[in-house]
């Protein structure tokens, strides 16, 4: 069950980076471009079978992982930065680009960094499943929660007062599902914090919360691509 | 709104035995394929009766009190309010007359009558409704039609009314049924037998200070109405700009 979501979400990312590339090298949005990119390695590096040779080529000592934890923080700060000027709300984007949002960004990365050298990770496994005896790990896997938890709490009113108010139905639908999709996020990491054992809810939240965020962004992307060809037959 | 096919179909032969559909949908300007689809679904739209009266030269008004539903639309003599006339009135053509009022030295009494736009203008529903309204029209309308009152609104202010709407709220608020068709678009003053230049007529017997009021009114909605549109069309270049 987790694992097909887990192959949704990566078929949906990659289908979102490849839909939006020709009008990436136009110069339309690469920020978005490189959500996707940069999602499509998060996802396929939590898949073993990609895993275990990509983090082989890296030197078999779990590097991979650290890189999937660095790829989510850019996916959270560029997404975050799009999100708030989407849902104009330029409070937020102060939060996430001034001083706390990048003190917050500054230490996790750092933390990040500390706990993997002070982790025991000899043997490549996905997810360090294995390893989570070890203090250090779960503290490592707490702190790569803790950013995306932040930025989904700064954006989640935005986005829900967008996915009441907005004009258009297919905007209030697109984000309607990015608010779930944030809220996910947050609960998840909560969820985390409680230490319950709940891992299989955990890893439903975070891979549908992905799914829900593509799919908010396609609705966004092909009313945009409709209103542009309507607006090209009507230029004609 | 529609009337019963059958109806159409017998109404149509009484009128007109010797023109096939197809001719009668060419004369009267609507595609064969949406007039063979009404007919088919058994409801023939309020617009075709109108188009086919218009096309055919018949009263647009009397054929349409052929149908059962509308009995009273040929019945009903009530001629327009001051109100209702004022209402039908374009934002723009009340802004031409106070300027037109202060260039001129003629006496109003002696000048030629304005020239105003046909009905419906963009807001017509809104300020029509407004001008018939007791206070539960809204409700009432609701009742009757077996409508949710929040749809009932939303058309309002989105300046559409179904000719069903509109015949109902005139039954409701007693002004005139006719009338209340050309609110909707669907007739012309001429066809819904308002007197010769009942609109100008109005608004030329309009004091300048009523005139000023009401011009007022209409700024302050249209300012308010402008506003919205424009937040909306904000929100819709945030999100396709960042997240398109």
């Amino acid at each position: 069950m987790i694992e097909m979501l887990q192959w949704l979400a990566l078929a949906m990312c990659v289908f979102c980076a490849a839909w939006r590339l020709p009008a990436a090298l136009r110069g339309r949005n690469p920020g978005l471009f490189g959500v996707f990119v940069l999602l499509v390695i998060a996802v396929g590096l939590s898949l073993p079978p990609i895993y275990l040779p990509v983090d082989a080529a890296l030197g078999g000592r779990n590097l991979a992982n650290l890189l999937v934890r660095f790829a989510l923080y850019g996916i959270f700060f560029v997404l975050a930065l799009k999100l708030a000027a989407a849902f104009r709300s330029p409070r937020a984007a102060r939060v996430i680009r001034g001083p706390v949002g990048l003190t917050v960004l500054a230490v996790v990365c750092l933390a990040t960094i500390v706990l993997f050298l002070l982790s025991d990770l000899p043997v490549s496994r996905a997810g360090l499943v294995g390893y989570l005896d070890q203090p250090s790990v779960r503290t490592y896997s707490l702190a790569g929660r803790l950013y995306p938890a932040f930025v989904a709490a700064c954006m989640l009113v935005p986005a829900a007062r967008t996915a009441l108010t907005a004009p258009r139905p297919a905007e209030r639908i697109a984000a309607g599902l990015i608010a779930a999709s944030l809220g996910m996020v947050f609960l998840l990491t909560v969820l985390q914090l409680t230490m319950l054992p709940v891992g299989a809810l955990i890893a439903l939240l975070s891979y549908g919360s992905i799914v829900l965020l593509a799919a908010g962004l396609t609705v966004i992307w092909i009313s945009v691509r409709r209103q542009r060809r309507f607006a090209s037959t009507a230029h004609r | 709104m529609s009337v019963p096919a059958k109806a159409f179909q017998q109404w149509l032969h009484a009128a007109a035995p010797d023109v096939s559909s197809a001719e009668i949908a060419r004369r009267a300007g609507i595609k064969r394929s949406t007039l063979a689809q009404q007919l088919v679904r058994g409801k023939v739209a309020l617009g075709t009766v109108v188009a086919v009266s218009r096309a055919l030269e018949l009263d647009v008004l009397a054929a349409l009190s052929g149908f059962d539903r509308y009995r009273d639309l040929a019945t009903d003599r009530t001629p327009p309010s001051g109100r209702e006339l004022l209402s039908q009135i374009a934002d723009l053509d009340l802004l031409q007359e106070i300027l037109w009022r202060n260039s001129t030295s003629t006496p109003l009494a002696d000048a030629p009558l304005p020239r105003l736009s046909p009905p419906p203008h963009r807001s017509s529903v809104r300020w029509w409704v407004d001008a018939i309204d007791s206070g539960d029209l809204r409700q009432r309308l609701a009742k009757d039609l077996d409508m949710a009152p929040q749809n009932i609104s939303t058309q309002i202010t989105a300046n559409r009314l179904p000719p069903a709407v509109a015949v109902q709220a005139a039954r409701i608020a007693g002004v005139g049924l006719a009338g209340s068709l050309v609110v909707a678009g669907l007739l012309t003053p001429e066809e819904a037998q308002w007197p010769q230049d009942a609109r100008e007529l109005a608004l030329r017997r309009l004091p300048d200070s009523e005139l000023t009021a009401l011009a007022s009114i209409r700024l302050d909605a249209l300012s308010r109405s402008l506003r919205r549109a424009e937040q909306d069309n904000e929100q819709t270049k945030a999100l396709w700009e960042n997240l398109g």
